[in-house]
């Protein structure tokens, strides 16, 4: 099914699990369990992500054309001999995933000059 | 490293109680991703037995109820949402022209019934195999555009009377050379005509229609009422001739079809734009 949306701002802001997910896929393709697995990492264990939203985020993002499914293999990397479907960004995905990116780095930004970083590395004093 | 081959009795429980729960998803969702979500979750499972043993299960067991509860709430109304966008503004407006079409049709039975003899056999068939069909899909048009505004009551009776009606009434056309089964088409057209009424007596405190929300009930009220009461009967006699239509039905009948063809004219002048969904 392919995207009926026209304006690439109307995706903006994703939900935590879709930026995660385009996140995840940023540096190549990966399974649902890779999927899983990068988020998990990359968030330091923060957003643990179970496999109905794992596959309910992917419905989507495939509908709106922000992913795509490359081809069903086994990873050589597991001890699985299952085959798995492999998922990666489109470029509109890729897009979205640097306008989320640019978004939030300019909210850090605004934390950064009304000075709350400094306060809360420091310890969380007031 | 725990292989698929060596898989602990807790992991195969687990993944066979987990793919049991999948039955709570939408059956597509289900279909496309199920297997996916299964092997996933094996994965899980062989890695929080390896870190963690049975407390890491136990951890995980309750992080993936959690995720079931919500993403299975999700997809259900992902799956409404999707149901909406299959009912493209086209099709509300041939559900409109299908109330107009079906009020009219019921108009020219009445009529030719009033005329003729064969009153009842000649008006149940062209109900069971014009009107009614014709008038379900025009109650799926208006679920689909006003439903939503009606709230959840008034959104299935439209549903239940769009597809129970018409299929009880066909049934009983179809079995009437039965004796027991040909009141079903009398049953059927009742049932329809009764949801659409009470679809119309929420309308009234609700108001899910741009104007004239009065109409819903007024083009279901009166079969309604001449019709329900003389079920029993229906059941055990023949049609009881103190029942036989008079004028008082000639003038409430013409109301009823009137605000049939009102509400077909609402609901194909009223179409929505598209709108996508969220992603």
């Amino acid at each position: 099914m392919t995207n009926t949306l026209q304006n690439p701002e109307e995706f903006i802001p994703l939900t935590p699990a879709v930026f995660n997910i385009l996140l995840a896929l940023a540096d190549g393709e990966k399974h649902g369990y890779g999927i899983m697995l990068e988020v998990e990492a990359n968030t330091k264990g923060q957003v643990l992500m179970g496999p109905g939203t794992l596959y309910g985020s992917i419905k989507r993002m495939l509908q709106a054309d922000l992913i795509e499914e490359s081809d069903e293999r086994v990873d050589p990397e597991m001890d699985d001999p299952r085959r798995r479907a492999y998922y990666r960004l489109t470029n509109l995905g890729r897009r979205i995933l640097r306008m989320e990116a640019e978004r939030l780095a300019s909210q850090v930004q605004i934390a950064k000059t009304k000075n709350i970083l400094a306060t809360d590395f420091s310890g969380g004093a007031t | 490293m725990i292989s698929e081959r060596a898989e602990l009795p807790i992991v195969a429980l687990s993944v066979r109680v987990y793919q049991t729960l999948l039955v709570a998803y939408p059956t597509k969702f289900q279909q496309k991703y199920g297997t996916d979500m299964v092997d996933v979750f094996r994965s899980c499972c062989l890695r929080a037995v390896r870190q963690g043993g049975i407390s890491g299960m136990l951890r995980l067991w309750a992080v993936t109820l959690l995720d079931l509860i919500q993403s299975v709430i999700s997809e259900h109304a992902q799956k409404e949402i999707e149901m909406k966008k299959e009912m493209k503004p086209e099709d509300i407006r041939k559900a409109g022209w299908a109330f107009i079409l079906g009020g009219i049709a019921l108009a020219l039975s009445l009529f030719v019934a009033f005329l003729g003899d064969s009153y009842w056999f000649l008006l149940t068939g062209i109900l069971s195999f014009i009107c009614l069909p014709l008038l379900a899909v025009g109650m799926l048009g208006l679920r689909s555009r006003f439903g939503d505004k009606a709230g959840g009551f008034g959104k299935n009776m439209l549903l239940v009377g769009a597809i129970l009606g018409p299929t009880t009434s066909v049934i009983g056309f179809v079995l009437q050379g039965m004796n027991e089964f040909w009141t079903l088409i009398f049953i059927g057209a009742t049932i329809l005509f009764a949801c659409l009424a009470l679809f119309g007596l929420v309308g009234l405190h609700k108001k899910p229609l741009p104007r004239w929300n009065v109409l819903p009930i007024i083009a279901g009220l009166w079969l309604t009422i001449r019709w329900l009461p003389m079920i029993p009967a229906l059941l055990n006699v023949d049609w009881p001739a103190e029942n036989s239509p008079n004028i008082a039905d000639a003038v409430f009948l013409t109301l009823q079809v009137a605000a049939l063809v009102a509400l077909g004219y609402i609901l194909k002048s009223d179409v929505p734009e598209e709108t996508a969904a969220p992603v």
